[in-house]
Protein backbone atom coordinates (compact mmCIF):
# COMPACT_ATOMS: atom_id res chain seq x y z
CA UNK A 1 0.00 0.00 0.00
CA UNK A 2 1.48 3.32 -1.08
CA UNK A 3 1.40 5.85 2.18
CA UNK A 4 -1.31 9.16 1.44
CA UNK A 5 1.41 11.47 1.54
CA UNK A 6 3.01 10.18 -1.56
CA UNK A 7 -0.23 9.94 -3.44
CA UNK A 8 -1.06 13.22 -1.77
CA UNK A 9 2.49 14.50 -3.50
CA UNK A 10 1.89 12.33 -6.93
CA UNK A 11 -1.55 14.10 -7.65
CA UNK A 12 -1.08 17.57 -5.63
CA UNK A 13 -3.07 19.69 -8.08
CA UNK A 14 -6.29 17.76 -7.53
CA UNK A 15 -5.83 18.84 -3.40
CA UNK A 16 -4.86 22.34 -4.48
CA UNK A 17 -8.15 22.43 -6.68
CA UNK A 18 -10.52 20.03 -4.38
CA UNK A 19 -10.06 23.03 -1.69
CA UNK A 20 -10.01 25.81 -4.22
CA UNK A 21 -13.34 24.30 -4.89
CA UNK A 22 -14.70 24.60 -1.39
CA UNK A 23 -13.07 27.94 -0.99
CA UNK A 24 -15.09 29.62 -4.44
CA UNK A 25 -18.78 28.01 -2.82
CA UNK A 26 -17.64 29.66 0.88
CA UNK A 27 -17.11 32.93 -0.86
CA UNK A 28 -20.19 32.22 -3.29
CA UNK A 29 -22.55 32.05 -0.42
CA UNK A 30 -20.98 34.84 1.38
CA UNK A 31 -19.19 32.89 4.51
CA UNK A 32 -16.10 34.13 6.40
CA UNK A 33 -13.18 31.84 5.12
CA UNK A 34 -10.91 31.29 9.03
CA UNK A 35 -8.39 29.38 7.62
CA UNK A 36 -7.32 27.63 4.34
CA UNK A 37 -4.69 25.15 3.72
CA UNK A 38 -4.39 24.45 -0.09
CA UNK A 39 -1.50 21.63 0.57
CA UNK A 40 -0.26 20.12 2.81
CA UNK A 41 1.64 16.75 2.26
CA UNK A 42 1.34 14.85 6.05
CA UNK A 43 1.66 11.75 7.34
CA UNK A 44 -1.26 11.98 9.14
CA UNK A 45 -4.61 13.90 8.77
CA UNK A 46 -6.05 15.93 5.75
CA UNK A 47 -3.79 16.47 3.03
CA UNK A 48 -5.82 20.27 2.78
CA UNK A 49 -8.55 22.10 4.68
CA UNK A 50 -10.81 25.14 4.66
CA UNK A 51 -12.43 26.31 7.70
CA UNK A 52 -15.25 28.36 7.40
CA UNK A 53 -18.02 30.87 9.19
CA UNK A 54 -20.22 27.59 10.08
CA UNK A 55 -24.04 28.71 8.76
CA UNK A 56 -27.00 27.02 9.44
CA UNK A 57 -28.79 27.34 5.55
CA UNK A 58 -28.74 23.97 3.68
CA UNK A 59 -27.71 24.48 0.29
CA UNK A 60 -24.45 26.74 0.89
CA UNK A 61 -23.65 23.21 3.03
CA UNK A 62 -24.46 20.99 0.30
CA UNK A 63 -22.45 22.79 -2.12
CA UNK A 64 -19.59 23.73 -0.05
CA UNK A 65 -19.38 19.94 0.51
CA UNK A 66 -19.96 18.77 -3.06
CA UNK A 67 -18.23 21.47 -4.75
CA UNK A 68 -15.30 19.92 -5.19
CA UNK A 69 -17.04 16.75 -6.53
CA UNK A 70 -18.23 19.12 -9.50
CA UNK A 71 -15.45 21.45 -9.97
CA UNK A 72 -12.88 18.31 -9.74
CA UNK A 73 -14.99 15.99 -11.90
CA UNK A 74 -15.48 19.23 -14.44
CA UNK A 75 -12.03 19.57 -14.94
CA UNK A 76 -10.88 16.29 -15.21
CA UNK A 77 -13.40 15.18 -18.09
CA UNK A 78 -12.65 18.56 -20.24
CA UNK A 79 -8.64 17.85 -19.47
CA UNK A 80 -9.08 13.87 -20.41
CA UNK A 81 -10.93 14.97 -23.20
CA UNK A 82 -9.07 17.04 -25.06
CA UNK A 83 -6.35 14.29 -25.59
CA UNK A 84 -8.38 11.22 -25.46
CA UNK A 85 -9.36 11.33 -29.67
CA UNK A 86 -5.60 11.62 -30.48
CA UNK A 87 -4.55 9.39 -28.51
CA UNK A 88 -8.27 6.39 -28.33
CA UNK A 89 -9.02 7.50 -31.64
CA UNK A 90 -6.09 8.70 -34.58
CA UNK A 91 -3.12 6.95 -32.19
CA UNK A 92 -1.24 10.09 -32.24
CA UNK A 93 1.15 9.82 -29.16
CA UNK A 94 2.75 13.44 -28.20
CA UNK A 95 4.77 14.16 -25.09
CA UNK A 96 2.94 16.57 -23.59
CA UNK A 97 -0.03 14.18 -23.62
CA UNK A 98 1.62 12.56 -20.79
CA UNK A 99 1.64 15.31 -18.30
CA UNK A 100 -2.12 16.55 -19.22
CA UNK A 101 -3.07 13.78 -18.73
CA UNK A 102 -1.45 12.95 -15.36
CA UNK A 103 -3.09 16.81 -14.59
CA UNK A 104 -6.36 15.57 -15.66
CA UNK A 105 -6.41 12.04 -13.89
CA UNK A 106 -4.73 13.67 -10.82
CA UNK A 107 -7.70 16.40 -10.52
CA UNK A 108 -10.32 13.57 -11.22
CA UNK A 109 -8.64 11.29 -8.18
CA UNK A 110 -9.83 14.37 -5.61
CA UNK A 111 -12.69 14.86 -6.59
CA UNK A 112 -14.61 12.70 -4.14
CA UNK A 113 -15.40 15.06 -1.41
CA UNK A 114 -13.25 13.84 2.24
CA UNK A 115 -15.16 12.11 5.21
CA UNK A 116 -15.98 15.20 7.34
CA UNK A 117 -17.44 16.95 4.32
CA UNK A 118 -20.16 14.11 4.58
CA UNK A 119 -19.84 14.16 8.12
CA UNK A 120 -21.11 18.12 8.10
CA UNK A 121 -23.31 17.18 5.26
CA UNK A 122 -24.82 14.67 7.17
CA UNK A 123 -25.65 16.57 10.12
CA UNK A 124 -27.09 19.40 8.09
CA UNK A 125 -29.36 16.91 6.12
CA UNK A 126 -30.93 15.60 9.55
CA UNK A 127 -31.43 19.11 11.24
CA UNK A 128 -33.28 19.95 7.66
CA UNK A 129 -35.18 16.52 7.69
CA UNK A 130 -36.23 17.55 11.08
CA UNK A 131 -37.69 20.59 10.21
CA UNK A 132 -39.31 19.49 7.09
CA UNK A 133 -37.03 19.65 4.13
CA UNK A 134 -38.20 16.70 2.18
CA UNK A 135 -35.35 17.58 -0.43
CA UNK A 136 -32.46 16.94 2.34
CA UNK A 137 -33.18 13.32 2.35
CA UNK A 138 -31.98 12.88 -1.25
CA UNK A 139 -28.42 13.81 0.78
CA UNK A 140 -28.18 10.69 2.93
CA UNK A 141 -27.48 8.18 -0.40
CA UNK A 142 -24.61 10.69 -1.42
CA UNK A 143 -23.31 10.83 2.01
CA UNK A 144 -23.51 7.09 2.10
CA UNK A 145 -21.65 6.96 -1.51
CA UNK A 146 -19.10 9.28 -0.16
CA UNK A 147 -18.25 7.40 2.81
CA UNK A 148 -18.18 3.98 0.61
CA UNK A 149 -16.26 5.75 -2.08
CA UNK A 150 -13.56 7.57 0.78
CA UNK A 151 -13.41 3.18 2.52
CA UNK A 152 -12.75 1.64 -0.90
CA UNK A 153 -10.17 5.24 -1.61
CA UNK A 154 -7.66 2.29 -0.02
CA UNK A 155 -8.54 0.12 -3.24
CA UNK A 156 -8.14 2.82 -5.37
CA UNK A 157 -11.44 3.51 -5.56
CA UNK A 158 -10.46 7.17 -6.47
CA UNK A 159 -8.16 6.32 -9.05
CA UNK A 160 -10.69 4.51 -10.96
CA UNK A 161 -13.45 7.23 -10.54
CA UNK A 162 -10.60 9.47 -12.45
CA UNK A 163 -10.15 6.96 -15.16
CA UNK A 164 -14.41 6.80 -15.63
CA UNK A 165 -14.46 10.56 -15.70
CA UNK A 166 -11.08 10.80 -17.86
CA UNK A 167 -11.29 8.03 -20.22
CA UNK A 168 -14.68 6.55 -19.70
CA UNK A 169 -17.32 9.04 -20.08
CA UNK A 170 -15.18 10.59 -23.18
CA UNK A 171 -15.48 7.04 -24.97
CA UNK A 172 -19.11 6.76 -24.20
CA UNK A 173 -19.70 10.58 -25.64
CA UNK A 174 -17.88 9.86 -28.55
CA UNK A 175 -19.62 6.70 -28.96
CA UNK A 176 -22.86 9.02 -28.61
CA UNK A 177 -21.62 11.54 -30.73
CA UNK A 178 -20.34 9.56 -33.90
CA UNK A 179 -22.78 6.76 -34.13
CA UNK B 1 -4.07 41.98 27.52
CA UNK B 2 -5.91 40.75 30.22
CA UNK B 3 -3.75 38.75 33.33
CA UNK B 4 -5.18 36.42 35.79
CA UNK B 5 -3.54 34.84 38.83
CA UNK B 6 -3.24 30.78 38.87
CA UNK B 7 -5.34 29.97 41.73
CA UNK B 8 -3.15 26.87 42.34
CA UNK B 9 0.37 28.22 41.77
CA UNK B 10 -0.28 31.81 42.01
CA UNK B 11 1.48 32.70 38.97
CA UNK B 12 0.29 35.64 36.70
CA UNK B 13 -0.19 34.68 33.11
CA UNK B 14 -2.11 36.05 30.34
CA UNK B 15 -5.86 35.25 29.85
CA UNK B 16 -5.49 32.94 26.86
CA UNK B 17 -2.96 31.01 28.96
CA UNK B 18 -5.24 29.61 31.43
CA UNK B 19 -7.61 27.33 31.83
CA UNK B 20 -10.92 26.71 33.45
CA UNK B 21 -11.00 23.49 35.21
CA UNK B 22 -14.12 22.35 37.66
CA UNK B 23 -14.64 26.08 38.30
CA UNK B 24 -11.29 26.88 38.76
CA UNK B 25 -8.74 29.23 36.79
CA UNK B 26 -5.47 27.70 36.15
CA UNK B 27 -2.66 27.55 34.52
CA UNK B 28 -1.53 25.08 31.79
CA UNK B 29 0.51 22.90 33.55
CA UNK B 30 -1.60 22.79 37.13
CA UNK B 31 -4.86 22.12 35.58
CA UNK B 32 -3.12 19.24 33.71
CA UNK B 33 -1.98 17.89 36.91
CA UNK B 34 -5.89 18.28 38.20
CA UNK B 35 -7.07 16.45 35.18
CA UNK B 36 -4.77 13.39 35.68
CA UNK B 37 -7.05 13.14 39.38
CA UNK B 38 -10.23 13.39 38.30
CA UNK B 39 -12.27 10.87 36.98
CA UNK B 40 -12.68 10.23 33.59
CA UNK B 41 -16.39 10.92 33.40
CA UNK B 42 -16.40 14.41 35.08
CA UNK B 43 -14.30 15.98 31.97
CA UNK B 44 -16.85 17.96 29.71
CA UNK B 45 -16.65 20.98 27.55
CA UNK B 46 -18.30 22.64 30.35
CA UNK B 47 -16.11 21.53 32.93
CA UNK B 48 -13.01 22.30 31.22
CA UNK B 49 -12.38 25.00 28.79
CA UNK B 50 -9.58 27.17 27.73
CA UNK B 51 -10.00 31.15 29.08
CA UNK B 52 -9.98 33.37 25.67
CA UNK B 53 -9.42 37.20 26.22
CA UNK B 54 -11.39 39.36 24.18
CA UNK B 55 -8.82 41.69 24.06
CA UNK B 56 -6.13 39.47 21.97
CA UNK B 57 -7.25 38.57 18.49
CA UNK B 58 -7.70 34.83 17.73
CA UNK B 59 -5.95 34.86 14.64
CA UNK B 60 -3.55 37.21 14.78
CA UNK B 61 -2.51 37.72 18.51
CA UNK B 62 -2.79 41.70 18.02
CA UNK B 63 -3.16 43.25 21.46
CA UNK B 64 -5.90 45.76 21.62
CA UNK B 65 -4.89 47.06 25.14
CA UNK B 66 -8.26 47.47 27.39
CA UNK B 67 -10.21 47.36 24.55
CA UNK B 68 -12.18 44.22 23.74
CA UNK B 69 -12.42 42.79 20.45
CA UNK B 70 -15.98 42.26 18.57
CA UNK B 71 -16.55 38.79 18.56
CA UNK B 72 -16.66 37.12 14.92
CA UNK B 73 -17.64 33.47 14.57
CA UNK B 74 -17.32 33.24 18.80
CA UNK B 75 -13.90 34.34 18.95
CA UNK B 76 -12.96 37.73 19.44
CA UNK B 77 -11.57 39.01 15.97
CA UNK B 78 -9.67 42.59 14.87
CA UNK B 79 -11.16 44.69 12.62
CA UNK B 80 -8.46 43.67 9.70
CA UNK B 81 -8.58 40.13 10.40
CA UNK B 82 -11.99 40.37 10.00
CA UNK B 83 -12.10 41.89 6.80
CA UNK B 84 -9.91 39.48 5.64
CA UNK B 85 -11.59 36.40 6.43
CA UNK B 86 -15.43 38.39 5.22
CA UNK B 87 -13.34 39.33 1.79
CA UNK B 88 -10.96 36.22 1.40
CA UNK B 89 -8.47 37.16 -0.96
CA UNK B 90 -6.73 34.29 -3.03
CA UNK B 91 -3.46 34.19 -2.90
CA UNK B 92 -1.18 35.21 -5.86
CA UNK B 93 0.38 32.32 -6.70
CA UNK B 94 -3.88 30.17 -6.15
CA UNK B 95 -4.27 32.80 -8.91
CA UNK B 96 -1.67 31.49 -10.88
CA UNK B 97 -2.04 28.16 -10.32
CA UNK B 98 -5.70 28.21 -11.37
CA UNK B 99 -4.89 30.92 -14.39
CA UNK B 100 -2.55 27.71 -15.58
CA UNK B 101 -4.97 25.15 -15.41
CA UNK B 102 -7.33 27.00 -16.94
CA UNK B 103 -4.97 28.15 -20.12
CA UNK B 104 -3.86 24.19 -19.66
CA UNK B 105 -7.39 22.96 -20.31
CA UNK B 106 -8.34 25.79 -23.30
CA UNK B 107 -5.19 25.50 -25.13
CA UNK B 108 -5.19 21.96 -25.35
CA UNK B 109 -9.19 21.87 -25.83
CA UNK B 110 -8.28 24.34 -28.82
CA UNK B 111 -5.24 22.28 -30.17
CA UNK B 112 -7.06 19.02 -30.15
CA UNK B 113 -10.45 20.62 -31.64
CA UNK B 114 -8.97 19.76 -35.28
CA UNK B 115 -9.06 16.26 -33.95
CA UNK B 116 -12.38 16.02 -33.35
CA UNK B 117 -13.25 18.21 -36.83
CA UNK B 118 -11.55 15.79 -38.64
CA UNK B 119 -13.62 12.80 -36.59
CA UNK B 120 -16.32 14.59 -37.96
CA UNK B 121 -15.18 15.11 -41.36
CA UNK B 122 -14.23 11.35 -41.48
CA UNK B 123 -17.37 10.05 -40.68
CA UNK B 124 -19.42 12.35 -42.68
CA UNK B 125 -16.91 10.94 -45.44
CA UNK B 126 -17.51 7.24 -44.52
CA UNK B 127 -21.23 7.65 -44.98
CA UNK B 128 -21.29 9.81 -48.15
CA UNK B 129 -18.80 7.66 -49.97
CA UNK B 130 -18.86 3.67 -48.81
CA UNK B 131 -22.90 4.63 -48.20
CA UNK B 132 -24.27 7.03 -50.58
CA UNK B 133 -21.53 6.28 -53.20
CA UNK B 134 -20.17 9.71 -53.29
CA UNK B 135 -16.87 9.02 -54.01
CA UNK B 136 -15.74 12.61 -55.04
CA UNK B 137 -17.55 14.41 -52.18
CA UNK B 138 -16.13 11.85 -49.55
CA UNK B 139 -12.71 11.93 -51.00
CA UNK B 140 -12.75 16.00 -50.24
CA UNK B 141 -13.65 15.50 -47.39
CA UNK B 142 -11.57 12.69 -46.58
CA UNK B 143 -8.57 14.67 -47.10
CA UNK B 144 -9.73 17.20 -45.51
CA UNK B 145 -9.70 15.35 -42.57
CA UNK B 146 -6.30 13.87 -42.98
CA UNK B 147 -4.63 17.66 -43.87
CA UNK B 148 -6.47 18.37 -40.61
CA UNK B 149 -4.31 15.73 -38.42
CA UNK B 150 -1.80 14.93 -40.50
CA UNK B 151 0.16 12.63 -37.44
CA UNK B 152 -3.10 10.23 -37.59
CA UNK B 153 -1.62 7.60 -39.77
CA UNK B 154 -5.17 5.72 -39.98
CA UNK B 155 -7.04 8.65 -41.71
CA UNK B 156 -3.79 8.78 -44.17
CA UNK B 157 -4.54 5.42 -45.40
CA UNK B 158 -8.45 6.36 -45.47
CA UNK B 159 -7.63 8.92 -47.45
CA UNK B 160 -5.26 7.95 -50.14
CA UNK B 161 -7.76 5.07 -50.55
CA UNK B 162 -10.81 7.32 -51.61
CA UNK B 163 -8.06 9.45 -53.46
CA UNK B 164 -7.27 5.81 -55.08
CA UNK B 165 -10.96 5.13 -55.88
CA UNK B 166 -11.39 8.75 -57.14
CA UNK B 167 -8.45 8.33 -59.29
CA UNK B 168 -9.21 5.00 -60.78
CA UNK B 169 -12.82 6.80 -61.79
CA UNK B 170 -10.43 9.67 -63.23
CA UNK B 171 -8.72 7.18 -65.47
CA UNK B 172 -5.75 8.13 -64.26
CA UNK B 173 -4.26 4.15 -63.00
CA UNK B 174 -0.89 5.36 -62.00
CA UNK B 175 -2.12 8.52 -59.35
CA UNK B 176 -4.39 5.79 -58.23
CA UNK B 177 -1.48 2.61 -58.10
CA UNK B 178 0.40 5.49 -55.88
CA UNK B 179 -2.41 5.90 -53.51
CA UNK B 180 -3.76 2.12 -53.33
CA UNK B 181 0.29 1.10 -52.32
CA UNK B 182 -0.11 3.07 -49.03
CA UNK B 183 -3.40 1.56 -48.18
CA UNK B 184 -1.81 -2.52 -47.51
CA UNK B 185 -2.73 -2.37 -43.82
CA UNK B 186 -6.33 -1.73 -44.52
CA UNK B 187 -9.20 -4.83 -43.85
CA UNK B 188 -9.67 -7.49 -47.07
CA UNK B 189 -13.36 -5.37 -46.98
CA UNK B 190 -11.94 -2.47 -48.56
CA UNK B 191 -10.85 -5.16 -51.66
CA UNK B 192 -7.19 -2.90 -51.59
CA UNK B 193 -5.90 -6.21 -53.73
CA UNK B 194 -8.32 -5.72 -56.27
CA UNK B 195 -8.28 -1.86 -56.65
CA UNK B 196 -4.57 -2.33 -56.94
CA UNK B 197 -5.12 -4.73 -59.98
CA UNK B 198 -7.68 -1.78 -61.74
CA UNK B 199 -4.91 0.49 -61.41
CA UNK B 200 -2.10 -1.72 -62.64
CA UNK B 201 -3.35 -3.11 -65.61
CA UNK B 202 -4.82 0.94 -66.05
CA UNK B 203 -1.12 1.60 -65.86
CA UNK B 204 -0.21 -1.55 -68.21
CA UNK B 205 -3.14 -0.37 -70.65
CA UNK B 206 -1.56 3.15 -70.17
CA UNK B 207 2.01 1.99 -71.05
CA UNK B 208 1.17 -0.18 -73.98
CA UNK B 209 1.96 -3.08 -71.79
CA UNK B 210 -0.96 -5.09 -73.38
CA UNK B 211 0.46 -8.74 -72.79
CA UNK B 212 1.32 -7.17 -68.87
CA UNK B 213 -2.96 -5.98 -69.47
CA UNK B 214 -3.90 -9.25 -70.45
CA UNK B 215 -2.56 -10.56 -67.65
CA UNK B 216 -3.62 -8.45 -64.72
CA UNK B 217 -7.63 -8.79 -66.04
CA UNK B 218 -7.44 -12.25 -66.01
CA UNK B 219 -5.99 -12.34 -62.12
CA UNK B 220 -8.60 -9.54 -61.82
CA UNK B 221 -11.46 -11.89 -63.18
CA UNK B 222 -10.57 -14.89 -60.89
CA UNK B 223 -11.19 -12.24 -57.72
CA UNK B 224 -14.89 -11.63 -59.31
CA UNK B 225 -15.45 -14.64 -61.37
CA UNK B 226 -19.71 -14.25 -61.99
CA UNK B 227 -18.96 -10.42 -63.23
CA UNK B 228 -19.20 -9.87 -66.93
CA UNK B 229 -16.75 -6.85 -66.73
CA UNK B 230 -14.10 -8.61 -65.54
CA UNK B 231 -14.57 -11.45 -68.46
CA UNK B 232 -14.97 -8.46 -71.18
CA UNK B 233 -11.90 -7.30 -69.65
CA UNK B 234 -9.84 -10.08 -71.36
CA UNK B 235 -11.55 -9.02 -74.34
CA UNK B 236 -10.45 -5.94 -73.99
CA UNK B 237 -6.95 -6.82 -73.54
CA UNK B 238 -6.91 -9.53 -76.44
CA UNK B 239 -8.41 -6.70 -78.53
CA UNK B 240 -5.59 -4.39 -77.84
CA UNK B 241 -3.08 -7.14 -78.71
CA UNK B 242 -4.64 -7.61 -81.96
CA UNK B 243 -4.54 -4.16 -82.96
CA UNK B 244 -0.60 -4.00 -82.16
CA UNK B 245 0.02 -7.66 -83.67
CA UNK B 246 -2.59 -8.09 -85.69
CA UNK B 247 -2.64 -12.04 -84.37
CA UNK B 248 -5.62 -13.63 -86.06
CA UNK B 249 -5.63 -15.95 -82.62
CA UNK B 250 -6.23 -13.04 -80.08
CA UNK B 251 -9.27 -11.22 -82.31
CA UNK B 252 -10.85 -15.15 -81.96
CA UNK B 253 -10.25 -15.03 -78.22
CA UNK B 254 -11.66 -11.65 -77.64
CA UNK B 255 -14.65 -12.33 -79.12
CA UNK B 256 -14.65 -15.83 -76.86
CA UNK B 257 -14.73 -13.95 -74.07
CA UNK B 258 -16.67 -11.73 -74.80
CA UNK B 259 -19.02 -14.33 -75.79
CA UNK B 260 -18.44 -15.69 -72.21
CA UNK B 261 -19.27 -12.28 -70.21
CA UNK B 262 -21.95 -11.65 -72.61
CA UNK B 263 -23.43 -14.98 -70.35
CA UNK B 264 -22.88 -13.88 -67.40
CA UNK B 265 -24.42 -10.73 -68.12
CA UNK B 266 -27.83 -10.07 -65.79
CA UNK B 267 -30.31 -7.75 -67.01
CA UNK B 268 -28.90 -5.13 -64.08
CA UNK B 269 -25.63 -5.69 -65.66
CA UNK B 270 -26.80 -4.90 -69.36
CA UNK B 271 -26.71 -1.39 -69.91
CA UNK B 272 -23.10 -1.14 -68.44
CA UNK B 273 -21.87 -4.06 -70.53
CA UNK B 274 -23.41 -3.00 -73.79
CA UNK B 275 -21.63 -0.14 -73.61
CA UNK B 276 -18.76 -1.76 -73.06
CA UNK B 277 -18.92 -4.45 -75.61
CA UNK B 278 -19.37 -1.69 -77.99
CA UNK B 279 -15.82 -0.66 -77.59
CA UNK B 280 -14.15 -3.38 -77.53
CA UNK B 281 -16.05 -4.19 -80.86
CA UNK B 282 -15.12 -1.20 -82.28
CA UNK B 283 -11.33 -1.61 -81.39
CA UNK B 284 -11.56 -4.86 -82.86
CA UNK B 285 -13.10 -3.27 -86.36
CA UNK B 286 -10.38 -0.17 -86.77
CA UNK B 287 -7.79 -2.31 -84.77
CA UNK B 288 -7.13 1.58 -83.25
CA UNK B 289 -6.27 1.16 -79.43
CA UNK B 290 -7.94 4.22 -77.97
CA UNK B 291 -9.11 5.26 -74.15
CA UNK B 292 -12.50 5.69 -73.38
CA UNK B 293 -12.36 9.34 -73.69
CA UNK B 294 -10.91 9.19 -77.52
CA UNK B 295 -13.53 7.14 -78.08
CA UNK B 296 -16.12 8.88 -77.19
CA UNK B 297 -15.11 11.93 -78.68
CA UNK B 298 -14.50 9.94 -82.38
CA UNK B 299 -17.21 7.75 -82.26
CA UNK B 300 -19.62 10.93 -81.13
CA UNK B 301 -21.56 8.85 -78.81
CA UNK B 302 -22.50 10.38 -75.18
CA UNK B 303 -19.92 9.50 -72.62
CA UNK B 304 -21.78 7.56 -69.97
CA UNK B 305 -21.54 8.92 -66.40
CA UNK B 306 -19.45 5.39 -65.04
CA UNK B 307 -16.84 3.65 -67.51
CA UNK B 308 -14.60 0.91 -67.13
Amino acid sequence: MIPGFIIAWLTFPGIIVHETAHLFFCQLFGLAILDVSYFRPVMRGPSGYVIHEPTDRFGPTFFIACGPFLVNSLFCFLICFSIFLPIRFFGVDHWLFWPIGWLGLSIGMHAFPSNQDAYNLWGHAKKQMSSGNILAVLVFPIVFLVYIGNLLSMLWADLFYAVFIGLVLPELMTKWIFN
Amino acid sequence: MREQICEQCGNKYGLNDLVSVFDSTLCQSCGEKRLKDAEQDQITDQSVFSLSDPTICARCGADGGNQEFEFFVEMPICENCRDAMVNYRYPAWIKGFFAGILIITICSIAWNFRFFQARILMEQAIRIGFVQGNVDTATKKMSKAANLVPGAHGLQVLSHYLEGVQAIRDDDSQTALNHFQKCNELPESYQVEQYMLIAEFGVAFDNKEYQRFLELSIKYRDSFPDDPIPEAQIASAYACLYAEEKKQECKEKAMEHLQIAEEKATPDDQKRFEEYRERILYRLETRRILNSEEYYKETGKVLPEETQ
